[in-house]
């Protein structure tokens, strides 16, 4: 008699026991069906199974928290019918996110009518669709979260402006990241309330500064993120200027920290000055090759993330400010030294493969003071010198993820550049960000660390060794478990860093050379006195405050959300009120017809 | 945000959740009348209706906990109501202030002589072998007294590893106890495979009989955690963590202590409740205590 057999793998699945052997007699008596097991897939099951000939490869793919259903039928037919019961009888229970009701709505329009007191919209829709469902939503009323990248500048200009006009903010578009009232969008971390209110440019700045801020018990009142274009000279720091104002007047926040990659001269030097008008101590992070020399009182330019957190702490505790620059400490030190010692005398450079792209701004201005000459995506300057050069790669850039989710949720990315480090003999340091988080992979260092094993392996077996380098950017609440995600990396002989600068440190210590954290140059404004460059003094656009965003700080957000529904599911897990909309493109993706529609409206 | 009172939780459970603690955890997974949460530190509490503590790590919540977990999504915030809170957002919000604690550790007993755990042993593989002939492990029992019957893949697999040791002369040692953990970690049908629940069994015998002792500070503790995360789903190998730190589900609690003080009439009571534990988890359980006491005497 033929049999067949086939495989379906439940990931994270849990059912108790009765329901696992009801499901297993049930299966059994479908026609044609002539063997079920219904398992857990551990090592020893899945022995079991193979033994038992009830394992294919798919079922291989199962672990020890996963739920295999594996049938062995008559005809292929049958396998595949028992499956889908199977997969049926699941279904109920599983992914029932309360955003994800049986009839979800198709439309802003009608989300709203299940939650007409909503007050912001959450848009991760492509970008080609991102603008008319922002401009739809600030129409109804709503402050917009705008995910969604691939926006042109004109329309960024257009959308804050009519956010302006009804006062409410805009956030992004390609805004990573924000934390209100306690509640993460996006790619956040689980952040403590406290009294240090962010505004970013910068998603992974972001993270970066108030994960660290967690570690030293310090909260945020705020979290704003604003789009990495935010920054630019024709957008004028829009956003960033009206959360500004927002937080001066919250009650809740003490202290500010603004951060970004460097903004245009003209922006930087608006933000600094509003900065010092909010009359609350005020840290600027504009990191990478240049920085803001000192300002005026009460407004603290830094250059590197960890300063800023440093710096933002301190005034959070009213404890005196850090003089002393950031350092290695002793045991970091002698790790970096024992590291060294197990190089050959021909590897001498250095790969950073980065997640997070204003991390990897961060090492790289970093790098170029310590080490002269450093290549990146992140400018143009990679070329094809892999080999020869130390290098710094984004891996979220475009380049990376045509086709291919971020490397944040799929870590595999990642794996490929490790082994290429690997396979060049004169690579002596890896050095890599692991991004924890809501929305970010469930085990990023687990996946870190099966890659890093396959990378010591090739060196091995070329007879040299790799120093591996990794910070954890997480805070100690997150959902994959801050304290384990370092244990795991740690057991594989990584060297963890406390913050993305300290991780540089510790790099540039193993190739035995010393990483200044002051930027190459600093920026005054108004002050041409040092030969610093100087900022312009005038900037006419005036922005006010968003009449409605202090309410959005008093109650919390009350979400639509269109497009990604992982990120309603995560609304859900912070009882957050939130309808998600089952978003298709307007007329079947025709952009045309989708014109022509909406202006029969 | 729903706010709901637990009636009575497991010291363990307490120990890990200090009252000026705001945060608990977030939803692992729901099933039937549970709802297990994983705390940031690594470790997983079961929500559960009211009751007898089903988990060492338990709390019984005065509400129906089955219609509270389909509220509740796979991640959901879970927090303790406590004056201090940052009003952090979450789904569920835990008062824990008045619950009543409920003490599930195994310690050792006197007078648990050989003859006394041979005598337990075989009672209790008595009881097993004429109300659950067919569940779980029990064929093992009838298998290792009359040599290998027909028996399924999972009892197959246990009879290699445990005929050996009952045949055997040596002393029950932890190398004894590591080979045990390694082979039937993980093995077996049920969220809990019966390997575990086998061992679980095992460890109330080891702590009664004084020859585990609870510090998780020990080299043997670390080495048997290591091989519970890489031979078992997180959930049972919560379980086996706890066992080995000498904290146990309620059923199982109340069989031990009544067999450890020869309550002869009472045992049997408690041994029909925790036969009712999962599809075969708590005669699996049972099957470990027998066979622990046999291979201690």
């Amino acid at each position: 008699m033929q049999t067949h057999v086939r495989c379906l793998v439940l990931f994270s699945t849990y059912r108790d026991s009765v329901w696992l052997m009801h499901l297993s007699h049930t299966l059994e008596s479908l026609p044609g069906v002539q063997r079920v097991a219904v398992m857990m897939g551990t090592p020893h099951n899945k022995a079991l199974l193979q033994q038992a000939g009830l394992l294919t490869p798919e079922g291989e793919a199962g672990g020890a928290n996963d739920l295999l259903v594996c049938v062995q039928a008559e005809t292929p037919v049958a396998a595949a019918e028992a499956l889908r019961q199977a997969a049926d009888r699941m279904t109920p229970q599983q992914g029932r996110g309360a955003a994800a009701s049986a009839a979800a709505p198709r439309t802003l329009e009608t989300a709203l009518r299940r939650l007409p007191d909503a007050n912001l919209a959450c848009i991760s829709v492509p970008g080609a669709y991102a603008v008319h469902e922002a401009r739809k939503a600030l129409q109804q009323g709503l402050h917009v979260f705008l995910f969604s990248a691939h926006v042109d500048l004109a329309a960024e200009v257009s959308l804050k402006n009519l956010a302006a006009q009804q006062g409410l903010l805009v956030m992004g578009p390609d805004c990573g990241t924000a934390v209100l009232n306690g509640v993460p969008l996006g790619f956040a971390n689980q952040l403590p309330r406290g009294p240090v209110g962010l505004i970013a440019a910068s998603g992974t700045g972001l993270q970066q500064v108030s994960c660290l801020l967690a570690g030293q018990g310090i909260g945020v009142s705020q979290a704003i993120g604003v789009g990495g274009r935010d920054v630019h000279e024709r957008i004028g720091g829009h956003s960033m200027r009206a959360a500004l104002q927002a937080l001066a007047q919250d009650a809740d926040t003490r202290v500010l920290v603004l951060i970004s990659k460097p903004p245009a001269a003209s922006v930087a030097a608006q933000l600094a000055r509003e900065a010092a008008q909010t009359g609350k101590p005020c840290v600027l992070a504009f990191v990478g090759e240049t920085a803001l020399a000192a300002v005026s009182q009460g407004v603290h330019p830094v250059a590197t993330l960890e300063e800023a957190a440093r710096l933002a702490g301190a005034l959070a505790r009213g404890t005196p400010l850090p003089m002393e620059p950031a350092a290695l400490t002793a045991s970091h030190a002698a790790a970096a030294q024992a590291a060294r010692t197990a190089l050959q005398p021909g590897q001498r450079l250095l790969h950073a493969l980065y997640c997070g792209g204003t991390l990897a701004h961060e090492a790289l201005g970093l790098l170029r003071r310590a080490l002269g000459s450093v290549v990146s995506n992140l400018d143009g300057t990679l070329g094809t010198a892999h080999a020869t050069a130390h290098v710094v790669l984004d891996l979220g850039a475009e380049e990376f993820t045509q086709g291919r989710p971020h490397p944040m949720i799929d870590p595999s990315a990642r794996r490929q550049s490790l082994l290429e480090a690997a396979g060049t003999p004169e690579v002596a340091v890896v050095l890599a960000d692991v991004m924890l988080g809501w929305g970010a992979h469930a085990d990023p260092a687990g996946a870190l660390a099966a890659a890093w094993q396959e990378a010591q392996a090739v060196a091995r077996a070329a007879g040299r060794a790799l120093v591996g380098i990794v910070h954890v950017c997480g805070a100690p609440d997150d959902p994959q478990g801050f304290v384990q995600q370092c244990q795991i990396l740690r057991e594989h002989g990584l060297l963890l860093a406390d913050s993305n600068a300290q991780a540089v440190r510790l790099a540039t210590a193993v190739l035995g050379v010393h990483a200044p954290d002051s930027p190459a140059q600093r920026l005054a404004v108004g002050n041409a006195a040092t030969g610093a460059a100087v900022l312009p003094q005038e900037q006419s656009l005036s922005v006010s405050l968003p009449a409605r965003l202090p309410e959005l700080f008093m109650t919390g957000p009350r979400v639509v959300n269109l497009g990604l529904e992982l990120f309603a599911t995560q609304l859900a897990a912070h009882g957050v009120p939130v309808v998600h909309v089952d978003w298709r493109p307007p007329a079947g993706g025709d952009t045309r017809l989708a014109s022509l529609l909406e202006r029969l409206r | 945000m729903l706010t709901v009172q637990v009636s009575r939780w497991s010291q363990a459970a307490a120990s890990l959740l200090p009252p000026q603690q705001e945060m608990i955890g977030r939803v692992h997974s729901c099933y039937a009348r549970i709802i297990n949460v994983h705390t940031p530190s690594g470790r997983l509490l079961t929500l559960q209706g009211e009751g007898m503590l089903q988990a060492p790590l338990g709390l019984a919540l005065a509400t129906d906990v089955a219609a509270l977990g389909t509220r509740l999504p796979v991640g959901a915030l879970v927090v303790q109501a406590i004056p201090t809170a940052r009003r952090s957002p979450a789904a569920l919000r835990l008062r824990c202030a008045d619950a009543l604690v409920w003490d599930g550790q195994v310690v050792a007993q006197p007078g648990l002589t050989p003859s006394v755990l041979a005598r337990l042993a075989h009672g209790l593989a008595a009881w097993l072998c004429c109300h659950t002939p067919r569940r779980g492990l029990t064929p093992l029992l009838l298998a290792l007294e009359h040599g290998p019957l027909v028996l399924s893949a999972t009892n197959a697999a246990a009879y290699a590893v445990l005929a050996p040791l009952c045949t055997g002369r040596q002393a029950f040692g932890v190398p004894t106890l590591l080979t045990l953990v390694k082979a039937l970690v993980g093995l077996g049908e049920g969220l809990t495979p019966s390997g575990d629940d086998f061992l679980v069994g095992l460890l109330a015998v080891l702590h009664v009989t004084g020859f585990l002792p609870c510090s998780a500070a020990s080299p043997v503790h670390a080495q048997f955690c290591q091989c519970i995360r890489l031979g078992t789903s997180q959930l049972s190998g919560e379980f086996l963590r706890c066992a080995f730190e000498g904290h146990f589900a309620e059923p199982l609690v109340m069989l031990v202590r009544a067999l450890c003080a020869l309550e002869t009439d009472a045992w049997p009571a408690h041994a029909a409740t925790l036969a009712t534990v999962g599809h075969s988890s708590g005669v699996d359980a049972m099957v470990g205590i027998a066979l622990g006491c046999r291979l201690l005497a």
